[in-house]
C-alpha cells in the first residue's frame, strides 16, 4: 500500500490518540513539541485525503463506517488540526501532563467525529470528547472548577444518553446506522443530543458555566471543538429543518444579550460562542448550498477568532490573575501587544471588512436576507450589534482602558504570543483573500463578500453601535455579580434534590444498618450462652424489686460458671439414642 | 449629553442622505425602502440591548458572586 492509500483508509484521529499514549513517557520539554508535531502531521494527513474514501468494519452484526471522507468533513478536518496546532503553540509553556493528554484526546475525538461515517462511531468519539473536555474543565483544580466540571459531565452524559437512545431507535426503525440526513421520530432524540453540544437554549447553560472555570489553556481548546462538532453533525443530519432556523436566530440574540450582562471576560466570550453558533444553526435551518457554506465558513473563521479571543483574555488572566471586568482597567500601558492581538479577534467577530468575520458571517446574513423569513435576518443583524457592543467595545474598553487599577502584570511566555500571532495572521489573510476559505467549503461558492451593499450594511451597523456605546459608556460600567440563566433550574434546587434523593435514603439506610447490627449483636450474645443470658435477665428483673444494694450491683457474667461438663453432653446423646431405640421398637411392633 | 445626541442625529442625517443619493441599501423587502435602515438597526438594536440589560436583567437576573456557593 502506498502512503496515500494508507492515509485514505485510517482516520487521522489515530495520530492524536497515538500522541496521547506516547506523551506520558516523554520528558517535560519534549511533550509540547510532540503536541505540535502531532497537529502538523494530522494536517499533512488530511491533505492526502481524497473525497469518497471510506473504510468499513463489521462489529456486532453492524456494518460500521468508522472513516469516511467527503467535502463537509474534510473542511472541518483542516480546521481542527490548525486549531490544535495554534493551541499547542499557545500552550507551549504548559507542564501539566494531564492537560496535554486531555487536549490531544479531545482534539483527536473531534477529528474522529467529523470523519465518522456511521452513528455508532460518532457516538464513541462524542463520548471520548466528553472525557477530554471534562478533564480540561477540572484541570484548574479548585473547588469551583470541580463543581462546574461535574455539572458539565452530568449535562453531557444526559445529552449523550438522548443521542444513544435516538441512534438505537433509528437503527431499529430503519436497519441502517449510516450517518446521513435524518428524519422521523427517532431523529428528534438524536437532535436533542446534538442540541446539547451545540448549546442551543435552553440546553446551553453548561457552556458559560464550565468554560470560564477551565485553565487559561484549557478554555482555548474547549472553545474550539465541542460546539463546532455539533454544528457539523447538525449540518449533516438536519440541514433545512425550519425549527433550527428560528432556534439559531433566537440563540444568536440570546447569547449577545447575556454577553453584554456579564462581568467575567471569559463568560462574555462563552456567551458569544452561543451567539455565533446561533448564526451557524440558523444557516443550517435555512438550508441550501449558500447557507450551509455560510455555516461552515462561519464555523471555520469563528474557531479562529474565538480561539484568539480566548487566548488574549486568557493572557490577561495569566498576567494579572483577574478575569472580572470590574477588577480590570488600564492594562494598555502594560499589555499593548495583547490588546492589539485581542482587537484582531474583536473586529473579526464583529465582521469588520478585511477580517475573517466579514466574509463568513456576511454569507450567513445574506442567506437569511434572501431566505423565507425577514425576522431571522433582523434578529441576526441585532445579534451582530450585540457582538460588536460587548466583544468589540465594552470588553476591550474596560479591560485595557477605563479606570487604571495599577495592576501588576506578569510577562507572558513567548509561545502565547506565537499562538495569538499565527491566528491573527490567519484572520487577516482569510479576510483579505476569501478564496482561501471558500475553496474548502462543501458546496461551490457563488457569493461576493465585498459588495457595496454589504459594506454599507456593515459600516452603518458598526458606526451606530459605536456611537451609542460612546454615549452610554459611563452608564454601562461593569459591576460585580453574576446573571442568572437556565442553569438556575438545576443548580438552585440541587441541595434540596440532594437532600431528598441522597441524604434521606442514606440516613434511612444507616438507621436500618444500626438496627440490624444491634439485632445481630443480641442474637450472637444470646446464642453464645443462652443460659447465661437468661440468668442475667433474671437478675436484672429481680434487681428491680430487690431493695438490697448487692442486687443492684451490675452483674459480671462469667461464662465458665455456666459452661456444662462434657458428661452432660454425653448423657443427652445417650438419651437421644434411647428415645430413637424406643421409637424404632414401637415402629417394629 | 446634548452635544453627543446632536452628533448621533447628525451622523444619522448623513447616512440617510448618502443612502438617498447613492441608493446603497439593496433588497426586495419592505424594509429596504427605509433610508439608512441598517444605521437604524445599529442605533435601535444597541439601545435595545442596553435597555434590556439595565431595565430587565439588572432588576431580575443579577445576583451576588457567591449566589451559588455552597452554604
Amino acid at each position: 500500500m502506498t502512503p496515500v492509500e494508507i492515509a485514505n483508509s485510517l482516520p487521522p484521529a489515530l495520530i492524536f490518540f497515538a500522541g496521547a499514549l506516547l506523551l506520558p513517557f516523554l520528558p517535560s520539554k519534549a511533550r509540547s513539541i510532540t503536541f505540535i508535531a502531532v497537529s502538523v502531521l494530522s494536517f499533512l494527513w488530511i491533505l492526502l485525503l481524497e473525497e469518497g474514501s471510506a473504510t468499513g468494519l463489521s462489529f456486532l452484526n453492524l456494518e460500521l463506517i468508522p472513516f469516511r471522507v467527503d467535502s463537509l468533513s474534510i473542511g472541518f478536518g483542516y480546521l481542527f488540526s490548525v486549531v490544535a496546532f495554534a493551541g499547542g503553540l499557545y500552550a507551549c509553556h504548559l507542564k501539566s501532563k494531564g492537560e496535554q493528554i486531555a487536549a490531544l484526546l479531545y482534539a483527536g475525538a473531534a477529528l474522529g467525529a467529523v470523519f465518522a461515517g456511521d452513528l455508532f462511531t460518532l457516538f464513541v468519539f462524542w463520548e471520548i470528547m466528553l472525557i477530554g473536555s471534562g478533564y480540561l474543565v477540572w484541570a484548574r483544580k479548585n473547588p469551583s472548577s470541580g463543581r462546574a466540571g461535574m455539572r458539565y459531565i452530568l449535562v453531557h452524559l444526559a445529552g449523550g444518553s438522548f443521542l444513544l437512545a435516538g441512534i438505537l431507535w433509528h437503527l431499529a426503525e430503519t436497519g441502517s446506522i449510516e450517518f446521513v440526513h435524518l428524519d422521523g421520530a427517532p431523529s428528534y432524540l438524536v437532535l436533542i443530543g446534538f442540541a446539547v453540544n451545540a448549546a442551543i437554549p435552553p440546553l446551553h447553560a453548561w457552556l458559560p458555566d464550565a468554560y470560564p472555570e477551565s485553565t487559561v489553556t484549557g478554555s482555548v481548546f474547549l472553545s474550539a471543538f465541542t460546539t463546532k462538532v455539533a454544528v457539523y453533525t447538525l449540518a449533516r443530519g438536519f440541514e433545512g429543518l425550519e425549527v433550527l432556523m428560528w432556534a439559531g436566530a433566537i440563540m444568536a440574540v440570546y447569547g449577545a444579550v447575556f454577553a453584554f450582562l456579564e462581568n467575567d471576560i471569559r463568560k462574555i466570550l462563552s456567551y458569544h460562542i452561543i451567539s455565533q453558533v446561533g448564526f451557524m444553526v440558523a444557516a443550517i435551518g435555512l438550508g441550501g448550498q449558500l447557507a450551509v457554506n455560510g455555516a461552515v465558513a462561519l464555523a471555520f473563521t469563528n474557531i479562529l477568532y474565538k480561539t484568539l479571543l480566548f487566548m488574549s483574555t486568557g493572557a490577561v488572566l495569566y498576567a494579572t490573575g483577574r478575569s472580572k471586568l470590574s477588577d480590570l482597567g488600564g492594562l494598555y500601558k502594560s499589555m499593548p501587544k495583547t490588546f492589539w492581538l485581542y482587537m484582531v479577534g474583536g473586529v473579526s467577530i464583529s465582521g469588520f471588512p478585511l477580517f475573517a468575520g466579514f466574509i463568513s458571517k456576511g454569507m450567513v446574513i445574506y442567506a437569511a436576507e434572501t431566505g423565507p423569513a425577514s425576522t431571522v435576518f433582523i434578529l441576526l443583524l441585532v445579534a451582530s450589534v450585540g457582538t460588536f457592543l460587548s466583544v468589540g467595545l465594552k470588553l476591550p474598553y474596560f479591560a485595557w482602558f477605563g479606570k487604571d487599577r495599577g495592576l501588576k502584570v506578569e510577562s507572558l511566555p513567548r509561545g502565547m504570543y506565537a499562538g495569538m500571532g499565527l491566528i491573527s495572521l490567519l484572520c487577516f489573510v482569510i479576510g483579505v483573500f476569501p478564496a482561501t476559505l471558500y475553496n474548502i467549503l462543501p458546496n461551490p461558492v457563488d457569493y461576493q463578500a465585498y459588495t457595496v451593499g454589504h459594506l454599507w450594511e456593515t459600516v452603518s451597523i458598526l458606526t451606530f453601535t459605536g456611537l451609542v456605546f460612546w454615549i452610554m459608556k459611563d452608564k454601562i460600567k461593569p459591576k460585580p455579580g453574576i446573571t442568572l440563566d437556565f442553569d438556575w433550574l438545576y443548580r438552585k434546587p440541587a441541595p434540596f434534590v440532594y437532600k431528598i434523593f441522597v441524604d434521606t435514603p442514606a440516613s434511612i439506610f444507616s438507621q436500618f444498618e444500626q438496627a440490624s447490627y444491634a439485632l445481630v449483636k443480641g442474637v450472637v450474645r444470646f446464642g453464645a450462652n443462652p443460659i447465661g443470658w437468661f440468668i442475667q435477665r433474671g437478675r436484672q428483673i429481680s434487681g428491680m424489686f430487690s431493695k438490697t444494694e448487692a442486687a443492684k450491683e451490675p452483674y459480671e457474667f462469667n461464662p465458665d460458671r455456666y459452661r456444662h461438663p462434657l458428661g452432660f453432653m454425653v448423657l443427652m446423646l445417650m438419651l437421644g439414642f434411647v428415645v430413637l431405640a424406643i421409637i424404632g421398637l414401637v415402629h417394629t411392633l | 449629553m446634548k452635544v453627543k445626541l446632536g452628533m448621533i442625529a447628525a451622523a444619522l442625517f448623513i447616512f440617510i442622505l448618502l443612502d438617498l443619493i447613492f441608493g446603497l441599501t439593496h433588497g426586495d423587502d419592505w424594509w429596504a425602502e427605509i433610508p439608512a435602515i441598517f444605521a437604524l438597526v445599529g442605533l435601535v438594536g444597541c439601545m435595545g440591548i442596553i435597555a434590556a440589560g439595565k431595565l430587565v436583567a439588572d432588576k431580575w437576573l443579577k445576583r451576588s458572586e457567591d449566589y451559588y456557593d455552597p452554604s
